[in-house]
């Protein structure tokens, strides 16, 4: 066809101005590719955070949180300070095993009525404790002392001014699994690293950052409320609310803190993803005292670099981006109309020789839209060079969590200190940032320079077609 | 619009062209009656401003009267709309111009398919007639070279030849040698005049050059956007064959 033709000889012999217009579209385009890639890798890299968090599988995990009050937990909270006349004489030694929680717990029973709620595909139990080794010898005390539990020093005169040097304080953040199902619930098989699973009654999988800290390996023991357990895996990149240190058999960690039948959380999976807002407030409504905590509710707990990112990402990323494109968009249209100016004669010809007007809007536009089809293709490449650039320079993002170990015992009376003031942890965890481009990301860039030629060539197309053909002729003589 | 006299391609009464309006108002053409007969070879010769390239522009449906009437084989021009000008600016009408208006980034036989490609003709078609101008102005070994790559004498033919694919009934040339020496003007107004014994065409020629309008069997001057004089020697292309 002549007029493709036509236009082909335009683009190719009017290489400055083919290439001038090409470029702005896919330097627009190509920071818009860019932007949305390094948006798309910190999702990415938020989901890869939250991953371990959520389990394979859950996208729920139902708790019922202690309510402190003022002046201290309430009596069955667990905790609360550890008298030390309940610890022997003076000078005698002691070794003690303290069980807190911020969570209080509940029958292992309510399970069934968490999975009858409409929306609940599958659910599992679990048990996750501070576990406070408190040991030493009793200090000399002029009057009634206690020392907090979760490791506080305790109070009396005996220890004002600081801890005693005889007591030793060490906490573990234990979680009690349950191992019927390996896809959902506090550890999944997939979370394992090195080794194996809890298949055992002595076994136990401790977290990456914990063997690292406390020199752990496949094959050690690990001491959990006095009793010894052989490590048969590693947990590897587990961050935030349900993390802990130890993961054992929920019926051994039932036993361990006198706790039989009793649970303080419920991982949910849900039917269906779009319906995990729904399914948590049905939850929440059937399950009074309860809350539900979802991964988009741990997204916003997400702290650290990678959220810094993400912010400078969705804000100033973006508003550039769109400032670029609406320049780019601004440039073609002043060059597609300056080429129209400059095409005056040649325009003024067309219809002089018969041509009709659309027929002239048509060759400018159709110039117009495919200098940004070809402005659409180069920013891809932009963009994938852009991304394939951030994803080489190996960009490493922390982020952080803030997390409260569940649980919820009552503690032995009088025994105790505040729940949650060490529960509450902050788990980091580092992640490489990526920047993936989709192909309907590519799409729609192109999509968008394709527009952008569009709304020049529409410009473009009016001023050609106000060119009175006389006039046209006659202003050049 | 009427048809007052199949004899005559053109048919103008009172025509006036004014520009511009108020104090501003330049009048160009005042009161020009004038009737060209189907088969003339006219030249309207007359001085820079006598109105000559105006009364070009309005005889080839590029413009339209201010005042009076002007009819091309009895439509009237200045009663017609845009798309109707354009289709007689298609069909009926050639134009070769000074600068000779090709597009620079066409080849000689683009160039002259562009003139035929509204017509709506396949690929092949259109390529067979352009082939075919080209090679009656004899430039058919010239057809892929782009303008910049042809001389002026070239170029004018490209243009002449642009301006007979569609086989016009007039052929308006606007000062068609005048940006040629005095050799290839030859050459040119010999192709037109051998266009127009040949083909029997109404082609109306501007010129300021007194020898191309003494070749010319009609010659109107213009002075001050009137007609000053006629110079008529009454040979049309019909009695010549």
């Amino acid at each position: 066809m002549f007029y493709i033709r036509y236009l082909g000889a335009e683009l190719r012999r009017r290489k400055g101005r083919t290439i001038l217009t090409a470029t702005c579209l896919a330097l627009g385009v190509g920071l818009v590719v860019s932007v949305t890639a390094l948006s798309a890798g910190l999702d990415d890299a938020q989901s890869e955070v939250l991953e371990p968090l959520t389990g394979v599988g859950t996208e729920m995990s139902v708790a019922r949180p202690m309510e402190i009050e003022e002046g201290g937990p309430p009596p069955d909270a667990g905790g609360g300070p550890i008298g030390l006349d309940n610890l022997g004489k003076a000078g005698e030694k002691f070794d003690t095993y303290q069980y807190v929680s911020t969570d209080t717990s509940f029958p292992a029973a309510k399970r069934k009525q968490v999975a009858a709620v409409d929306g609940v595909d599958a659910t599992a139990v679990g048990l996750t404790l501070s576990v406070a080794h408190v040991s030493g010898r009793v200090p000399e005390q002029s009057g009634s002392g206690a020392a907090p539990a979760t490791g506080a020093p305790p109070t009396g005169s005996a220890t004002a001014g600081g801890p005693p040097d005889s007591i030793n304080f060490e906490t573990t953040t234990v979680s009690g699994v349950d191992t019927s199902d390996r896809d959902l619930g506090l550890l999944t098989a997939s979370q394992i690293t090195d080794g194996f699973y809890i298949s055992g009654a002595s076994d136990a999988v401790v977290s990456r950052s914990y063997a690292t800290q406390e020199g752990l390996a496949v094959g050690d023991t690990v001491d959990v409320g006095g009793k010894d357990f052989e490590v048969v895996g590693i947990s590897g990149g587990a961050v935030g609310g349900q993390s802990s240190d130890v993961y054992v058999e929920l019926d051994r960690l039932q036993e361990l803190a006198d706790l039989e039948g009793r649970v303080n959380a419920v991982e949910v999976q849900a039917a269906s993803a779009d319906e995990v807002q729904a399914v948590s407030d049905r939850i929440e409504s059937a399950f009074p005292g309860s809350e539900v905590t979802t991964a988009s509710d741990l997204a916003e707990q997400v702290s650290g670099s990678l959220v810094d990112a993400e912010n400078l990402s969705g804000k100033l990323g973006t508003a550039l981006a769109i400032v670029a494109l609406i320049g780019a968009f601004g440039i073609t249209t002043l060059v597609t109309l300056s080429s129209v100016a400059k095409r005056t004669r040649e325009l003024g010809t067309l219809k002089a020789i018969g041509w009709r007007q659309w027929l002239v809007v048509r060759q400018v536009a159709g110039e117009s839209v495919v200098q940004g089809l070809i402005g659409g293709l180069l920013g891809v490449a932009v963009g994938l060079a852009a991304a394939a650039a951030i994803g080489a320079a190996g960009i490493s993002l922390d982020a952080s969590l803030e997390s409260a170990s569940s649980g919820g015992i009552p503690g032995p009376a009088g025994v105790g200190g505040p729940p949650g003031a060490d529960a509450a942890t902050s788990v980091a965890s580092t992640v490489t940032l990526g920047a993936p481009v989709s192909p309907g990301m590519a799409l729609l860039a192109i999509g968008l320079a394709v527009l952008g030629g569009l709304i020049a060539g529409v410009f473009g197309g009016i001023r050609a077609a106000r060119l009175s053909p006389a006039e046209a002729l006659r202003s050049l003589g | 619009m009427t048809g007052s006299n199949s004899n005559h391609a053109y048919e103008l009464d009172s025509v006036t062209k004014v520009y511009g309006s108020g104090t501003t108002a330049v009048t160009a053409l005042e009161e020009v009656d004038l009737e060209i007969a189907s088969g003339e070879l006219v030249a309207i010769v007359g001085s820079s401003g006598s109105g000559k390239s105006t009364l070009l522009q309005l005889l080839g449906g590029l413009d339209r009267p201010s005042a009076g009437r002007l009819a091309l084989d009895g439509l009237e021009v200045g009663r017609a709309g845009d798309r109707e000008l354009a289709a007689i600016r298609l069909r009926t009408i050639g134009f070769v111009f000074q600068q000779f208006n090709l597009i620079p980034t066409l080849t000689a036989a683009e160039n002259v398919e562009v003139a035929a490609a509204p017509l709506g003709l396949d690929g092949s078609r259109l390529r067979d007639r352009a082939a075919a101008m080209l090679d009656r102005v004899g430039l058919a070994d010239r057809a892929a070279h782009l303008p910049a790559e042809l001389s002026g004498g070239e170029q004018q033919r490209v243009a002449i030849a642009r301006s007979l694919v569609n086989e016009p009934e007039v052929l308006l040339a606007d000062e068609p040698t005048g940006n040629l020496d005095s050799a290839t003007g030859e050459q040119i107004l010999g192709l037109l005049r051998d266009l127009w014994r040949e083909s029997g065409m109404t082609i109306v020629l501007v010129t300021h050059d007194p020898s191309i309008a003494a070749d010319s069997p009609r010659v109107i001057r213009l002075a001050d956007g009137r007609i000053a004089g006629e110079d008529r020697e009454p040979l049309t292309a019909t009695v010549v064959r």
